[in-house]
């Protein structure tokens, strides 16, 4: 997915999660917000980055169109917003041959202002963390009793070391794998108790990788840094971190001693206040949330739990999880567009021959005279790269669909209506595939699996196939849900009775880059149960009884 | 006493430390002793013994980059630590680090109010 695209999509749910911050703080373990944060920051940098190295001229200075090629594209991909429903590569593949485009402006954004901007915010964040760090290196060892027992007691793999500086205000920590401690000077707190809070805040961020959280999510700023809403998400992901990590102090110490440990903040706030004759609202906002929150601790109660992870796969699945692309097709066939004819044009006259025409008043497609409602053609281009044109006029009176043999157009065949309104109601139920037969015919075909086209479904060695899956460029199993730089193509019928996975020898790439294609694997009892778990709380909420 | 611009920080008092102790003495050999001692690489090192030279506490002799002390030991006391306050050189990175993440010091209503927050939900 483009990088603008990306970015756009992630500020709704930014933007959801924020209005839901509140309550979620009152109600759920802060942890959920953290987990929230962390997807949305690895979507932000991962999802796009295949297309980026693909396309080295991407960023040429001078002002040649960006070529996108949606490497991640599965079955017929064609993106949410695109009219027609060309696929992505196809329409800016266009743009790419044709330099005087007055769409250049967008061009001329994203390949010369978008790189430019990460680049200076990018080196803004690296001399800032270097300045700091260089300054953290002057600090000195602090070596007493309590430290040294206090370390004893708290063991992780890494070393950890506590250090004293006079150059800074609060206690924090640095570094990732050999953390430290480093505490202000003469900022002891009162007595060993408040001390060991302090302590064990520290020991908190270090044991949960919080410094390399905060890196992470300064490298998706960086990237989308000309989006406000990141900026936003980068301000309350900061806080959010402490405020868990408050949470968990708490926790550890015992909820009883929750006043201590707020006024232990409030002390260390205190001493660091000193001669600061400056009146800082935001600062005084977030000091007072976090007593709040501090004060408001409570114990997480199961049913509390359980709505966390819930709302966390909820929200995930939404944005993080691939997008299935039969939605994209289901959702694409409910919008109505207006478009640009000429464009339309270029894009049908492949099939004008056959009688399928574009007027030039209204836009819309026409098949002999009549209106049409509703066109599909898939196009298949080399192993993976398929095509996908579809249209969909509400209006529209009959269904086409492009007939292919070999892949080279045969004609256009009128869809009777039984059949039109048998496959719109197959396409509602089903879940992951829109159960086009196309696609699934298309599937069937290069992997060499049956297609049943009565059922409209896949078989495999005689068995109806219910998850079908292959992890195109990396190992990944739907279980371990979406990880980074991993494309797959995936198809849902819930009717199956055997999931089939897609063996490959990633060490080998074929000449997509995609792992050799070895065979096909049907998945043991386990593994489907495990699937089945996964796959009907994703697909089919509303048919639990 | 000096004027404040010239303050050590205990890093560099560090530094200082050493030369009180051991007379003129090269950097490098400085750099070894505090390697051991607290742990600081070369380029620290030779950044603060550039820092002290910059405030006017260290003179650099050639050959061999030999360091000697300008200020005496009892010069430089404690009294100083309060004013360093002042200079405070904030954890979060930078300025705008600071503004964004909102660690801005507070003022003493703005304190008496944080407690009696703790008072009230206690």
């Amino acid at each position: 997915m483009p990088l603008l695209e990306t970015s756009l999509s992630a500020a709704p749910i930014i933007l959801l999660i924020l209005l839901l911050r509140p309550a979620i703080k009152k109600f759920l373990p802060k942890n959920t917000l953290i987990i929230l944060w962390t997807a949305i920051f690895l979507k932000l940098l991962f999802s796009h980055v295949n297309s980026f190295w693909e396309q080295p001229h991407g960023f040429n200075a001078e002002g040649i169109s960006q070529i996108e090629i949606s490497s991640d594209s599965t079955i017929p991909a064609a993106e949410p917003d695109e009219a027609p429903f060309s696929e992505q590569s196809e329409s800016n593949y266009k743009i790419s041959l044709s330099e005087k485009n007055p769409e250049n402006k967008k061009n001329l954004f994203s390949s010369a202002i978008l790189p430019l901007g990460t680049a200076i915010t990018t080196l803004y964040f690296i001399i800032s963390y270097f300045r700091c760090l260089n300054e953290f290196k002057t600090s000195l060892p602090l070596k007493n009793e309590f430290t040294e027992n206090w370390l004893k007691n708290h063991l992780i793999k890494r070393k950890i070391s506590v250090r004293q500086s006079d150059k800074i205000s609060s206690p924090l920590t640095y570094g990732i794998f050999r953390p430290v401690i480093l505490l202000p000077k003469q900022t002891f707190p009162k007595n060993e108790k408040r001390l060991n809070f302090v302590f064990l805040h520290e020991y908190i961020h270090i044991r949960r990788f919080d410094a390399l959280l905060k890196l992470i999510c300064v490298a998706a700023l960086c990237l989308h840094w000309f989006n406000p809403a990141v900026w936003l998400m980068y301000i309350f992901f900061n806080r959010d971190i402490e405020l868990s990590c408050d949470e968990t102090t708490v926790k550890k110490s015992g909820l009883s001693e929750k006043a201590e440990y707020a006024l232990t903040l409030i002390e260390m706030e205190e001493r660091k206040s000193g001669l600061s004759p400056f009146y800082s609202p935001f600062g005084k906002n977030f000091s007072q949330e976090r007593i709040i929150a501090v004060m408001k601790t409570k114990k997480i109660k199961f049913p509390a739990a359980v709505s966390g992870t819930a709302l966390i796969i909820a929200l995930a699945s939404v944005f993080v999880f691939p997008t299935p692309k039969s939605f994209g097709v289901e959702a694409k066939a409910e919008q109505s567009h207006t478009q640009n004819t000429a464009s339309l044009n270029e894009t049908y006259s492949e099939y004008t021959p056959y009688g399928l025409t574009v007027n030039s008043e209204d836009g819309k497609l026409y098949y002999n005279g009549n209106q049409v409602r509703r066109f599909d053609d898939i196009i298949s281009e080399g192993f993976f790269g398929t095509k996908a044109v579809g249209y969909y006029e509400k209006n529209g009176v009959t269904d086409i669909k492009a007939v292919r043999e070999n892949n080279k157009l045969k004609g256009l065949e009128v869809i009777s209506e039984d059949k039109a309104a048998k496959e719109s109601e197959n396409g509602e139920k089903s879940d992951f595939s829109a159960n086009q037969p196309d696609l699934l015919e298309n599937l069937a075909s290069e992997y060499g699996l049956e297609y049943n086209k009565n059922e409209k479904a896949l078989y495999f060695e005689g068995n109806r196939v219910r998850l079908f899956w292959d992890s195109l460029n990396s190992e990944s199993l739907p279980t371990s849900g979406n990880p980074p730089f991993v494309s797959t193509v995936s198809n849902w019928d819930s009717k199956g009775v055997i999931d089939v996975y897609v063996n490959r020898d990633y060490k080998e790439k074929d000449k997509n880059g995609n792992g050799k294609l070895l065979n096909l694997r049907i998945a043991d009892k386990q593994e489907f149960d495990q699937n089945t778990s996964l796959f009907e709380t994703l697909t089919t909420p509303q048919e639990t009884p | 006493m000096q004027p404040s611009k010239n303050k050590l920080y205990d890093s560099e008092l560090k530094i200082m430390e050493v030369l009180w102790k051991n007379g003129d003495t090269k950097a490098k050999q400085i750099a070894e002793i505090l390697s051991e001692e607290v742990g600081w690489n070369i380029n620290t090192t030779y950044t603060l013994i550039k820092r002290c030279i910059k405030k006017g506490a260290i003179q650099r002799i050639e050959p061999n980059f030999l360091c000697r002390p300008l200020i005496p030991k009892e010069q430089v006391q404690q009294a100083e630590t309060e004013e360093l306050i002042n200079k405070i050189y904030d954890g979060s990175a930078d300025k705008l680090f600071a503004a964004l993440l909102g660690r801005k010091r507070l003022t003493s209503e703005q304190i008496e109010k944080l407690r009696e927050i703790v008072g009230e939900l206690e």
